[in-house]
């Protein structure tokens, strides 16, 4: 695996339902190696890119590439209700030749989950430990994990993460998380897949997206060039405004953003972009 | 995959095999009892039997539909209700094997023990056939023989298509009992009067066992005429049938030997339909997501 070969690579990739398109113009690279958080608001596409990483969609045009056979942990974590935690091992195997028993067992075992218990039985901390070591256990070069930490409480959300990155840290595994929780995925992940109304928005290194945009805090006569501007709030006093590329003229006060209020900038254009659309 | 099909359909299949044992247990009993006391006269038979010959083709007929309900709907619309077809089908063997897999390890054990069961059902009711309505006739004919098997067969196909293309176990339940009850009607009344020419005999009444698919009048040279009772009025029937020229009933009738030709060309029949529903299963499976 040499670094900056792709692990997953989107070009014109579109899907559309009877409903309209779910995603639409998708193109963006994902270096090997990078643990990439998918964000964007409801319905903004994150599963149906990770269903056609998978190939449990098909594309209505364009195409997606993953490096090798990915591992997918799906919304819901769908594990045999009926089945033990050691049946859902052995189906892992079965299902799979280049099955690591040995390594999903230990990932199961580190989560101190009882091998005999039912899938149904278990917590959803416990559950999702369980359906990433499934996940896992084929080794893949590429995870994909679709709201993993939805149903969990804080702790269990830390304890996935911690062992989830873990994990990755030993193997370079490349994984693609995705989540509507911003502030799960603050320091844990070095690139950013931004989504919007089925768009890619956003794309690219967080430290680099980060040193590249400003919160430019001025007046409501501030005049921004249209070619940096992402999006602007005002009120009665002041404008808020979300820049890329550009240090504001002197006297305003410039903020280095957070990840989140990047990207809830960007989710903010994004709607007021649909809505425009929609009304034109 | 087997072992995992397997595990995912294992109450289901052992409480459909529970059934049809218990099931068969009752007909190897009649087979046995039956067996014990011939010789024996009609009237005596149909004594001792006749209580219990009501129910057999109730059970019959509602068992095939039971299994397609119980064992067939959900093998696929529960894994699309639970999100766990995603799980399948996104590790390393292909649809078509997770597909092919599941419908023999779910479809293959009750179809087999159906057809078994038909099995028994002839030997159990043969000697018994003169006490019913003809077993060539709707519903001794799908009590027993070859077509038990078939219907079974059929019955879980479409269940677990269904499921596939509705994606709810509920639905998909309910259009196995309406797919069903309609192939029964249809074939029954339509396609199996036709399976072969009918025997015709210039009398009311048929052979003993045989199937009369039409009784009609005849003039004195034995031509079929239109004649309805309806038009004597309070004349005498016997003088006002000769008043119209009526000079007596013929009968069409499948005889009683045409049985398991008939079970043959039904089960071809039924089995074209299993792989028609098959076939629009593999596909299907191609599809969802």
């Amino acid at each position: 695996m040499d670094e900056g070969s792709a692990a997953l690579a989107a070009a014109g990739l579109g899907k559309r339902y009877r409903r309209g398109w779910a995603l639409k113009d998708c193109t963006f690279t994902l270096p090997v190696g990078r643990i990439a958080a998918l964000v964007g608001p409801n319905g903004a596409g994150k599963s149906t890119l990770m269903s056609l990483a998978t190939g449990l969609l098909r594309a209505t045009e364009g195409g997606v590439e993953v490096l090798g056979r990915p591992g997918f942990l799906a919304q819901g974590k769908p594990l045999y209700q009926g089945f033990t935690v050691d049946e859902m091992l052995r189906a892992g195997r079965l299902l799979n030749p280049d099955w690591d028993d040995e390594y999903a067992r230990r990932l199961v075992d580190e989560a101190r989950v009882p091998l005999g218990a039912k899938v149904r039985t278990l917590s959803g901390g416990q559950r999702t430990r369980v359906a990433l070591a499934v996940t896992l256990g084929r080794r893949p070069e590429v995870v994909l994990l679709d709201e993993p930490l939805a149903d969990l409480d804080p702790l269990a959300r830390q304890e996935v993460m911690q062992a989830l990155m873990a994990e990755v840290a030993e193997t370079g595994t490349t994984v693609v998380l995705s989540s509507h929780v911003l502030a799960d995925l603050d320091g844990i992940c070095d690139h950013l897949l931004l989504l919007s109304n089925g768009r890619v928005r956003l794309a690219g290194d967080v430290e680099d997206l980060l040193a590249e945009h400003r919160l430019v805090v001025g007046p409501r006569s501030l005049d921004v060039p249209p070619e940096v501007l992402v999006e602007r709030r005002d009120t009665d006093r002041q404008s808020t405004v979300l820049v890329r590329g550009w240090e504001g003229p002197p006297g305003v006060e410039v903020l280095d953003p957070t990840l989140e209020e990047l990207a809830l900038g960007y989710f903010r254009a994004g709607r007021v972009a649909a809505e425009r659309g929609v009304a034109a | 995959m087997t072992w995992v099909a397997w595990r995912q359909q294992r109450l289901l299949t052992l409480v459909s095999l529970g059934i049809v044992a218990v099931v068969a247990a009752g007909m190897a009993w009649l087979w046995a009892d039956v067996a014990s006391v011939m010789p024996m006269d009609l009237a005596g038979l149909d004594l001792r039997y006749d209580e219990f010959l009501q129910y057999v083709p109730m059970v019959m007929l509602v068992l095939p539909v039971l299994l397609g309900m119980f064992a067939g709907a959900p093998v696929f619309a529960r894994e699309l209700e639970q999100g766990t077809h995603v799980f399948g089908l996104t590790q390393s063997i292909g649809r078509t094997r997770w597909w092919t897999t599941k419908v023999l390890v779910a479809g293959v054990p009750v179809t087999v023990a159906m057809t078994l069961l038909g099995l028994l059902n002839a030997k159990a009711l043969g000697p018994l056939s003169t006490l019913m309505t003809s077993r060539l006739q709707t519903p001794m004919f799908e009590s027993q023989g070859l077509v038990l098997g078939a219907y079974t067969a059929f019955a879980f196909a479409l269940g677990a298509t269904a499921g596939l293309l509705v994606r709810s176990t509920l639905a998909s339940m309910a259009i196995t009992i309406a797919g069903y009850l309609a192939l029964l009607v249809v074939v029954g009344n339509a396609a199996r009067p036709h399976y072969a020419t009918p025997e015709f005999a210039p009398s009311g009444a048929g052979e003993p066992g045989a199937w009369r698919v039409e009784i009609g009048y005849q003039d004195a040279r034995g031509n079929p005429m239109d004649f309805s009772p309806g038009e004597c009025g309070l004349e005498s029937l016997p003088v006002c049938m000769t008043q119209h020229g009526v000079a007596g009933q013929f009968t069409r009738f499948h005889p009683a030997e045409r049985f398991w030709d008939f079970q043959l060309l039904e089960s071809g029949i039924v089995v074209l339909a299993v792989a028609a529903l098959l076939g629009v299963g593999a596909w299907a499976v191609r599809r969802i997501h």
